[in-house]
């Protein structure tokens, strides 16, 4: 079961002028704590039909994230978009996907009748259809086993190997008094 | 009777496979497929019940529901308190869930504020281990233990009190196990398999008490659930798909030898769940016939493959009534509602039914008084034990007692009020975080958020925690009103890890060693001056032989304890080899072989001193006199002459031991002393009381594993086999403080009495000796197979060894914890002498006498304050008013004088 679920995303600000940034305020519950960062993005849909148009705008790490209700908001300056995602990640599978529209609109009647040729940024707004987002949710794999380091070793190779191989247990980091061959010295000094 | 179908509870057409209704009858749970994962709904019951609910729109019919099991769900069960549900699936998990206070209703995100959660439940604990599809679960009675059963041919018992410990996995089901049902007295559990089989496994310890095949062998097919059931009497086990005479059947199983002879008849395919009642019934008394009295039945529902529902009462041959085409497909599942007179049926098609009796129809149920009654008289014990009912007719006689039960009843109020407007509106402010609400908060989030880069240049949000979450299984016990018995303090135990089983083990392993012959004999004179050479009396040893012969393979190195003997070492685990005793005859040995065995003596002395002179301890002056006594055996007591002496700016002491007649002296260089303080003298005793419990144990291979000394100067001793002993200064004896295999506290069961589950959590030098390894298991198993009057004697005895371990301990918060403890098991049991003298005690002669032995302190606490402690406990049972009433009135009186 998802050890995330997002709680809320709302959208702050809204509407608000074309050129300010973006904020989502995020709630999110996590079920027991994470190892590692949740990373947020922000994505731009460039085609409807194809993943190949997306674009990254932003992405932000979160952590630590300990068992609890948590909230942040993500901001970003991207500026001119018309659909607009959240999606989260948990060591690199996505777990969620939000989905907003985004209406830029002249707010004067006259502009909206007419539009320029090229467009009056300081006249748009822009207006994130926040009531109704679209969200999906995916299964992933949550824990931390080997399925994630083929996950990695995939993504980048290089790290496949990287990882120091001299990781042999010490031994003998018991307690150093119960190796019989060392006390004779002490009580020797004790005499 | 009436039939109700509610349309409303479905799983948008999807199967549901289980239903269970919450004992408080408020809400019920459904389990089965859901969209692309299992589904576990909460519904609400009143709309089911009244039809003006369900008509209310303000009303909610759905409270919660979880889309977390990956595939479909089999089987939802509620615990016994109501406070937990289990659901299991075809994703091999079972999940526990726990409803969340804290948090409102909300919605899904997303989901367009259609599917609003009224209620959150939360899963608490995920509980993997099977491999295959989790089938059934069952609470057990008391809730201490969840049974879960899969197609991996398993039964498995969790600890349900410390998720997900595993208690045993029940193996012999040679197929897909698909029924479970506990004992309603929790000496067994029963499985139906596909094996054909039906097994009943004894919760005493975990194995296959019988396997019943007879009537299973003709049974082919296969029901995707095979959900059994026991009476709530016990008398009668009842299987789900049997067959007789090629027709299928409930068969019905006798606790009495496990015997098959009845069954229940009539269904036209297999019966897929069987399910009692859980009220014991009486005929109803009609008005102006004579009131004979009859004997009490059972009451219980059939579902079966072929769609229709069958009601049977144990005193009828004919069912009470058959419900014919009640579903499109397969029954699944039949909950009861607790008082025994609804039945929620479910089915493969997705809909659910409900059934509801009139008591003219069933009978008359009897009361849990009644019922555990029966049990009582039947099996001896019962679970039930004490009831509030019993006394909620009671009289009130002090005005001050009824304000405590008020003020309790005040809290439980309080506490629900404060859940509710916890509840309530969420939508508004969901929570106050640090006295801030949660809108202050909004505000100036981005303002507060911590930002951080990463190594690699990445933006990091420390997010900001709005509310923890309380996953704890077992946090939601109420505290124990008026108690607020927080007992933590920091212990101050510095255990001296130097002597651990080593202590011993070295002594064996240097037999003889003449390595040491190098020394100087100047250093030798010395100590043959130094040691005093103990006489011994030939004739005592040769008295003294008893226990010795036992202890023979213990000093296998008969050339080394030979020498040692005659010096009777300085070191203490040479003495334990070395008691005169036993080699009575070789006492007539020179002195030549003496000196290089006091050589390896005082080198091994030396050898332990060191490591203890690393630590720091209390150094009480050296004591002049002992007299110290074995607890294990009261006959053995050693006397202890101390005498320091400094030879050669070293001092010595020199201990004169005189044991049953006997004696020898040993000699301790000061390093032991200074180093160890008080214990170097107990140490002697350690020793022999090593020796002494050795010869209890006939010669299993034990050591001290461990010695401490409390910040009030009590050394206390572990030996390897799990026991623990404290030096008691005031008696001269050692005490058994702790012992692991101790049966009484594997059988004691005070949970109940625990003030609060943090309280449990009391810290001190005990709780550090006796660990605080939970064997609630082993304890409910107990439960289960002890009758109740001995578990009450062993749970008695149990505390009280507790308090007075504490007390010897001189651990005042400890003593007070488990005083507290004891006195409230004693409300809660009945004990009303027991309790009249601790109040006694504590309470000490209101009119001051001279010749009074009454301290008013135990371990530094007020014990007219303790008894003020202990009033509010009392109070909590209206039994004991008139006591209650007693010190009340001489706390007055003492308080006005």
């Amino acid at each position: 079961m998802a050890k995330v679920s997002v709680l809320n995303v709302a959208v702050l600000e809204n509407p608000s002028p074309f050129h300010s940034p973006f904020r989502f305020e995020i709630s999110f519950e996590c079920s027991e704590a994470l190892a590692d960062d949740l990373e947020w993005k922000i994505i731009y849909v460039g085609s409807a039909e194809s993943e190949e148009f997306d674009q990254i705008l932003d992405s932000v790490l979160v952590g630590p994230v300990p068992a609890g209700r948590h909230m942040f908001v993500f901001q970003t300056d991207a500026v001119g978009v018309t659909v607009v995602l959240i999606t989260c990640t948990y060591h690199g599978q996505e777990f969620i996907r939000v989905g907003y529209y985004v209406n830029n609109e002249y707010l004067n009647p006259e502009l909206r009748e007419n539009p320029p040729m090229k467009p009056d940024f300081s006249q748009l707004q822009r207006n994130i259809l926040a009531s109704n987002p679209r969200v999906t949710r995916f299964h992933i794999n949550w824990d931390n086993n080997m399925d994630r380091l083929e996950a990695i070793e995939t993504q980048d190779p290089s790290l496949g190997c990287g990882l120091p191989l001299n990781c042999t247990p010490i031994k003998g980091l018991g307690l150093p008094g119960c190796i019989p061959g060392l006390l004779p010295e002490n009580s020797m000094d004790c005499i | 009777m009436k039939l109700l179908k509610p349309t409303w509870v479905n799983h948008n057409g999807k199967p549901i496979f289980s239903v269970d209704i919450h004992p408080d009858g408020t809400k019920f749970a459904t389990g089965g497929q859901g969209q692309d994962s299992g589904k576990v709904v909460i519904w609400n019951m009143s709309p089911v019940l009244q039809e003006d609910d369900e008509k209310d729109e303000n009303i909610p019919k759905m409270l919660c529901q979880m889309d977390n099991h990956l595939a479909c769900v089999n089987c939802v069960r509620w615990s016994n308190s109501g406070m937990y549900l289990a659901s299991g699936g075809d994703d091999k998990l079972i999940m526990v869930w726990k409803r969340a206070t804290y948090i409102g209703p909300s919605t899904v995100f997303g989901s367009s504020g259609k599917l609003a959660n009224v209620e959150q439940w939360r899963c608490v604990s995920i509980l993997r281990n099977h491999s295959g599809d989790v089938m059934d679960v069952a609470w057990s009675p008391h809730d201490a233990w969840l049974a879960s059963c899969s197609v991996d041919n398993t039964v498995v018992i969790w600890n349900a009190v410390k998720f997900p410990e595993i208690l045993a996995t029940l193996r012999g089901h040679s197929g897909l196990v698909k029924g479970l049902t506990w004992d309603p007295v929790g000496k067994y559990i029963a499985s139906q398999a596909d094996d054909r089989s039906l097994k009943v496994w004894r919760t005493l310890d975990w194995q296959l008490e019988t396997s019943i095949t007879k009537p299973f062998d003709e049974c082919g097919g296969t029901t995707h659930v095979l959900r059994l059931s026991w009476s709530p009497d016990g008398h009668y086990l009842v299987s789900a798909h049997a067959m007789n005479n090629s027709g299928p059947t409930a068969q019905i199983i006798e606790r009495e030898g496990w015997k098959t002879n009845m069954d229940f008849v009539g269904h036209r395919k297999a019966v897929t769940v069987v399910k009692f009642n859980p009220k014991i019934f009486k005929k109803k008394q009609k008005n102006g016939s004579s009131a004979k009295p009859s004997c009490p039945y059972c009451c219980c529902a059939v579902g079966s493959k072929d769609r229709s529902l069958s009601v049977w009462l144990t005193c009828l041959k004919r069912p009470l009534v058959v419900i014919h085409e009640l579903f499109d497909k397969s029954i699944m599942d039949i909950s009861w509602t607790l008082n025994g007179l609804g039945i929620l049926v479910c089915s493969m098609d997705g809909s659910v039914a409900f059934l509801d009796f009139s008591q003219d129809e069933l009978g008359d149920p009897l009361s849990e008084e009644e019922k555990s009654r029966i049990h009582q008289s039947t099996y001896g014990k019962s679970l039930a034990i004490m009831t509030e009912a019993q006394l909620s007719t009671a009289v009130i006689e002090n005005p001050e007692m009824l304000k405590y039960q008020r003020r309790q009843q005040q809290q439980q109020l309080d506490q629900k009020s404060a859940a509710t407007r916890e509840m309530g509106s969420a939508t508004s402010v969901a929570g106050v975080v640090n006295g801030e609400s949660l809108e202050d908060i909004r505000k100036n989030l981005l303002k507060k958020q911590v930002e951080t880069r990463t190594a690699d240049g990445r933006r990091r949000i420390t997010p900001l925690c709005i509310a923890q979450l309380d996953t704890g299984m077992n946090a939601t016990s109420t505290p124990a009103a008026l108690s607020p018995s927080v007992l933590t303090t920091p212990s101050k135990i510095e255990p001296m890890k130097a002597f651990d089983s080593r202590f011993t083990e070295r002594s064996k392993a240097t037999p003889g060693a003449p390595a040491l012959t190098s020394m100087t004999p100047t250093a030798v004179e010395r100590l043959k001056e130094q040691n005093l050479v103990k006489e011994l009396r030939p004739r005592d040893l040769l008295e003294s032989s008893s226990d010795s012969d036992e202890k023979v393979p213990l000093a296998k190195a008969s050339s080394l304890s030979k020498r040692k003997l005659e010096l009777e070492v300085e070191t203490v685990e040479k003495k334990k080899k070395g008691r005169p005793r036993k080699d009575s005859r070789l006492m007539p040995v020179s002195l030549s072989v003496q000196s290089p065995a006091a050589l390896t003596a005082e080198k091994e002395a030396m050898c332990l001193s060191a490591p203890a002179l690393a630590l720091k301890l209390p150094i009480p002056s050296p004591q002049r006199a002992f007299t110290l006594q074995v607890s294990s055996d009261p006959s053995m007591y050693i006397e202890v002459e101390n005498e320091v002496t400094v030879v050669g700016g070293v001092k010595l002491s020199r201990l004169k031991c005189n044991r049953e007649g006997k004696e020898w002296e040993t000699v301790l260089t000061s390093r032991i002393l200074t180093a160890a303080g008080s214990w170097d003298v107990h140490r002697q005793v350690v020793v022999v009381k090593e020796e002494s419990l050795h010869s209890i144990l006939a010669g299993s291979d034990m050591t001290v594993s461990q010695i401490l000394l409390t910040q009030h100067g009590i050394p206390v001793m572990n030996l390897s086999d799990g026991k623990a002993y404290c030096f008691n200064p005031s008696l001269s004896t050692w005490n058994l403080v702790s012992d692991k295999q101790d049966s009484l506290a594997q059988c004691a069961d005070f949970r109940s009495s625990l003030p609060s589950q943090d309280a449990m959590l009391c810290s001190g030098p005990l709780a550090i000796i006796q660990g605080r390894t939970s064997n609630s298991g082993r304890q409910a198993a107990r439960l289960f197979s002890v009758p109740h009057v001995v578990q009450q004697e062993t749970t008695l005895a149990y505390l009280e060894n507790q308090v007075a371990a504490a007390l010897t301990l001189q651990s005042s918060h400890e003593y007070r914890h488990w005083l507290l403890v004891y006195a409230r098991y004693l409300v809660n049991e009945g004990f009303e002498y027991r309790l009249r003298e601790i109040c006694k005690d504590l309470l000490g002669p209101v009119h001051y006498s001279t010749g009074s032995q009454w301290e008013s302190t135990v371990v530094g606490l007020r014990k007219r304050e303790l008894l003020k402690e202990l009033l509010p406990v009392i109070g909590q049972n209206l039994r004991f008013q008139r006591l209650f009433t007693e010190c009340q009135e001489q706390l007055d009186i003492l308080r006005d004088k």
